[in-house]
């Protein structure tokens, strides 16, 4: 990978990719894999971008694609009850590092969701329209209106308690 | 009153000083924990079934009433088992205190010598043990009269074609075995190294 597309096509996106790798993980060592193979997959697929969408858009998409292809396969793997080689056996660190405590619950909540509702939400939130969250997701703009909707209302459940 | 999700978010990231990225040069932690688990977790398991073999073919030779050539074999791969365990003990003792990337090259290195020592035990130290196995084994049969009454160059000649096959065949056994085991595992940690290189040249 060069330096110039690092500097140029990830660094300032950083953010998004971190945001939606947090979601998905419940470790820092995850985190950082996931981090780590959603840079590689955006290097080794900028040749498929045609610029029909947003540079952004496509880090959100390849983010989560990476995201949920890890998840499932880390899933696959815990359930072939892999044990983890003691390289170190040292504590993990927080899975959640940040510092505001609602931002903090929210990861938490967020992370009580289905995975797709995960990616759908974190679209939402991050300001996305709903024709962009649909081509994104692959789903239809009203379906994901309803989907939004049921989400937000699971989230404050979860959040405050019952929500009537 | 109750936040709502869209003000958390938006609040709690502008207050986050700074979403920092993770440093390059130390991930695929357990990525590269995995894979290598799974590749010392199959050769142990390949090295202990060397046992049940040495038991089997022990079995063969006896019933045979062969029991000499039997124990001999049993020493020949229990000797094997046991060097195989040193070599994996090695792989294990590779340094983990480094970043994960020289972690891996030191672990690759490392599988690299022990195959190096492998291709060379079945190559020459496996011929010249079975040599003696295939003599006791045809010692008082018609082939061996008829082996002693050949000039010395030709015997030597045929001992040496036939070191030369085992070698060969006990190299092309060693080679296609570790393929089928341990090729897509081998494959899986050049490509995570090949990845880290990738990235790290940022």
């Amino acid at each position: 990978m060069s330096k110039d597309f690092y500097t140029q096509f990830i660094l300032p996106y950083a953010g998004i990719i971190i945001k939606i790798c947090r979601a998905y993980t419940d470790n820092e060592e995850d985190f950082q894999d996931y981090y780590q193979e959603v840079c590689l997959q955006l290097w080794k697929s900028r040749d498929n971008f045609k610029g029909e969408s947003k540079w952004s858009t496509w880090v959100y998409r390849i983010s989560l694609n990476v995201s949920l292809s890890l998840l499932r396969k880390d899933k696959k793997i815990s359930k072939k009850s892999v044990a983890l080689l003691a390289i170190e056996e040292e504590q993990k660190p927080a899975s959640n590092p940040f510092q505001e405590e609602s931002l903090k619950l929210l990861y938490q909540a967020i992370k009580k969701l289905s995975e797709v509702d995960r990616a759908i939400i974190l679209l939402y939130l991050e300001e996305k329209s709903y024709q962009e969250i649909a081509e994104i997701m692959g789903l239809s703009p009203t379906n994901i209106g309803v989907k939004i909707n049921r989400i937000k209302k699971k989230l404050k459940t979860l959040l405050y308690g019952k929500v009537y | 009153m109750e936040k709502s999700i869209e003000n958390i978010w938006k609040e709690g990231f502008e207050s986050e000083a700074k979403l920092s990225s993770p440093v390059i040069s130390n991930l695929y932690k357990k990525k590269s924990k995995l894979v290598i688990q799974q590749i010392n977790s199959k050769s142990k398991k390949d090295n202990l079934s060397l046992i049940p073999v040495a038991l089997i073919i022990f079995g063969i030779l006896a019933f045979m009433g062969e029991m000499i050539i039997g124990i001999y074999v049993v020493i020949l791969i229990t000797t094997l088992f046991f060097v195989n365990k040193e070599m994996l003990k090695d792989l294990e003792t590779v340094d983990t205190k480094d970043n994960t990337y020289s972690y891996l090259l030191n672990y690759k290195n490392q599988v690299k010598k022990i195959m190096k020592y492998s291709t060379w035990i079945a190559g020459f130290g496996l011929p010249l043990a079975i040599l003696p196995a295939y003599w006791m084994f045809f010692e008082d049969s018609k082939i061996m009269a008829k082996f002693n009454t050949l000039h010395l160059g030709m015997e030597i000649l045929i001992v040496m074609g036939l070191a030369l096959l085992l070698s060969a065949i006990a190299i092309l056994g060693y080679r296609l075995s570790t393929q089928v085991v341990y090729g897509s595992l081998l494959e899986k940690l050049e490509n995570t190294i090949e990845d880290m290189e990738e990235l790290m040249e940022t």
